[in-house]
């Protein structure tokens, strides 16, 4: 039943529901120490995609106040990077991860499956994903600071560009180690 | 399946050390940005330099040595109320017709303690007669300043809620029109109070400068001196030359090295242009940094040749409102001004004359002097 890195990270393997269903009891495997029965690790994804979805509406609800804050007392000056801010944890966060969670909820009550959202899947290092979006996010709010006091500062090319890379990478790459 | 549990990574681990990375780099950048100073060159050696090399080569120099001049006392200046009356009709004269947007329409007496109240009895409504009884009308308390090189009459108006501050400045030569640097050195975060940096040059009139500390791009030509020709895409400065004349260009169109080649003795890299050729600017809703509000303004102005404005105005309070970019342009426009540029703002705007501070800068809320790295000056 269960495959080997090598077999999980070929993306024929998303062909077909079946071996969908096979990949990811294996990743949930893999990932998880205690070997936990099948319905369960359902359930654990589904939990875990909601936790990440809710963290991240809250980071984005914080990061909304935070900007609202700023921008008051900033005497009329205010930034797009320091306002929209929260867009980034809640359209690359809270939205597919809570998506995730809606799919799993769905297809666990329609037939047992486990399918997420075809989003989160394709990552296929969520660490990485993780820590890009939180650059982007440091990114621009340290650039909204910057703007609203009227100043630039050169290093901040390295949040977008590390941010990026990040995101792609975790996309792209699954460590043999199963990283994720 | 055993295999891949023991050598399975501490995901958590590596997340949380990257964190602390990205914590560590912003801690850097904020610091980089606001706190670390770096002196590039120190403005009084690089000018004796650039004089020895002048004096070597024969040629003129832009630098005006503090040596070469008699630097007079400050306070010997005569206070001139009633003669500044007169200066304004000549200077200033160009008011709407409506009088709706001349300066002012508040009277109020200037903070430096020396001002003649004489000629400030006109009534708000008397600004309606003509154009030129309307420049009497809006006169203020004011202050003044002349000796046989420099003339400046100080006066305060009262527009848009707003406490506005302007210095009428008559040279008898563009040298004393003047710029200096925060601790006499040029680098980032190297900063002092207007005031300070005003008395540290024995300064008679002085505004905060263009802040250059705070951009990393933008031409920095300081007394003759470039300092810095990376250019700013779009921006637009302001170039002061040897004659003492104005122009705004564009920062994309001209190298600082070409501009110091044409005779350019300072440029100020902050904007946008206000008035050019008489004409207002700016539009409407047009901004610095998308300050899309009213706020303490900073600008400076010459109607013609050797006759300056210096221009501030309070904000931020419930005494003064402040301005947007058009009503500034429209208020420097009232007083005749050729061509008039935006300067730093907002916290920054500081006028200093005669030892004092004049107007009421807003740092953090409070009623203080911020640090900045550059001020505009008259002075020997």
């Amino acid at each position: 039943m269960f495959t080997s890195d090598t077999e999980y990270i070929d993306s024929s393997k998303y062909q077909d529901k079946k071996h969908k269903t096979l990949v990811l009891d294996s990743y949930e495997i893999i990932e998880d120490e205690e070997g936990v029965a099948s319905s369960h690790r359902v359930a654990v994804k589904e939990v875990r995609s909601l936790q990440t979805a809710v963290t991240y509406l809250i980071i984005s609800i914080a990061l909304m106040l935070f900007g609202a804050v700023y921008e008051y007392f900033g005497h009329g000056v205010f930034s797009f990077y320091m306002i929209y801010a929260f867009a980034i944890p809640l359209l690359g966060g809270a939205l597919p991860y809570m998506t995730d969670y809606i799919r799993r909820l769905r297809t666990a009550a329609s037939h047992g499956g486990s399918g997420g959202s075809k989003f989160t899947m394709l990552i296929r290092t969520p660490w990485m994903y993780h820590a890009g979006l939180a650059t982007l996010t440091v990114g621009s709010i340290m650039k909204g600071v910057l703007d609203i006091y009227g100043t630039t500062n050169s290093l901040t090319i390295a949040y977008p560009v590390a941010g990026a890379l990040l995101i792609a990478t975790s996309f792209l790459i699954k460590p043999k180690h199963c990283l994720s | 399946m055993k295999r891949n549990n023991k050598k399975q990574f501490p995901k958590q681990r590596i997340l949380a050390a990257y964190m602390a990375l990205l914590l560590v780099f912003t801690t850097y950048v904020a610091l980089d940005t606001f706190v670390i100073t770096r002196v590039y060159g120190d403005a009084a050696n690089l000018s004796s330099e650039q004089e020895n090399d002048s004096a070597q080569s024969g040629s003129d120099s832009d630098i005006q040595g503090s040596e070469n001049i008699e630097l007079p006392d400050t306070n010997s200046g005569e206070d001139e109320t009633s003669s500044q009356e007169s200066s304004e009709h000549k200077h200033g004269g160009k008011h709407k017709p409506d009088g709706s947007h001349g300066p002012g329409s508040h009277k109020k007496s200037v903070s430096t303690g020396s001002s003649d109240q004489s000629g400030s009895s006109g009534s708000a409504g008397s600004s309606d007669s003509d154009s030129s009884n309307s420049s009497s009308a809006v006169s203020t308390a004011s202050d003044s300043y002349s000796d046989s090189n420099i003339s400046i009459s100080l006066k305060e108006y009262r527009q848009n809620d707003t406490t506005i501050y302007v210095a009428d400045v008559t040279l008898s030569s563009p040298e004393y029109l003047k710029t200096a640097l925060a601790q006499g050195v040029y680098g980032k975060n190297v900063t002092d109070k207007t005031s300070s940096i005003a008395s540290d040059v024995s300064a008679i009139l002085a505004i905060n400068g263009d802040f250059y500390g705070t951009q990393e791009k933008g031409y920095v030509i300081r007394n003759g001196q470039l300092y810095r020709s990376a250019a700013s895409n779009g921006s637009e400065d302001l170039v002061i030359y040897k004659d003492g004349s104005f122009e705004i260009i564009n920062e994309s169109e001209v190298t600082a090295e070409q501009l110091v080649a044409k005779g350019a003795v300072q440029t100020l890299s902050f904007g946008p242009a206000l008035i050019e050729n008489g004409s207002i600017a700016v539009t409407a809703d047009e901004e610095v940094g998308k300050a899309m509000a009213s706020n303490p303004r900073t600008a400076i102005g010459i109607i013609d040749d050797c006759h300056y404005v210096f221009v501030v105005s309070d904000g931020r309070s419930d005494a003064s409102e402040g301005l947007s970019l058009y009503e500034l342009a429209e208020f420097m426009e009232s007083l005749g001004v050729e061509t008039a540029y935006n300067l730093d703002g907002g916290g920054s705007s500081t006028m200093y004359f005669k030892g004092s501070v004049v107007n009421n800068p807003t740092s953090g809320g409070n009623i203080k002097e911020r640090s900045v790295s550059d001020i505009v000056y008259i002075g020997y």
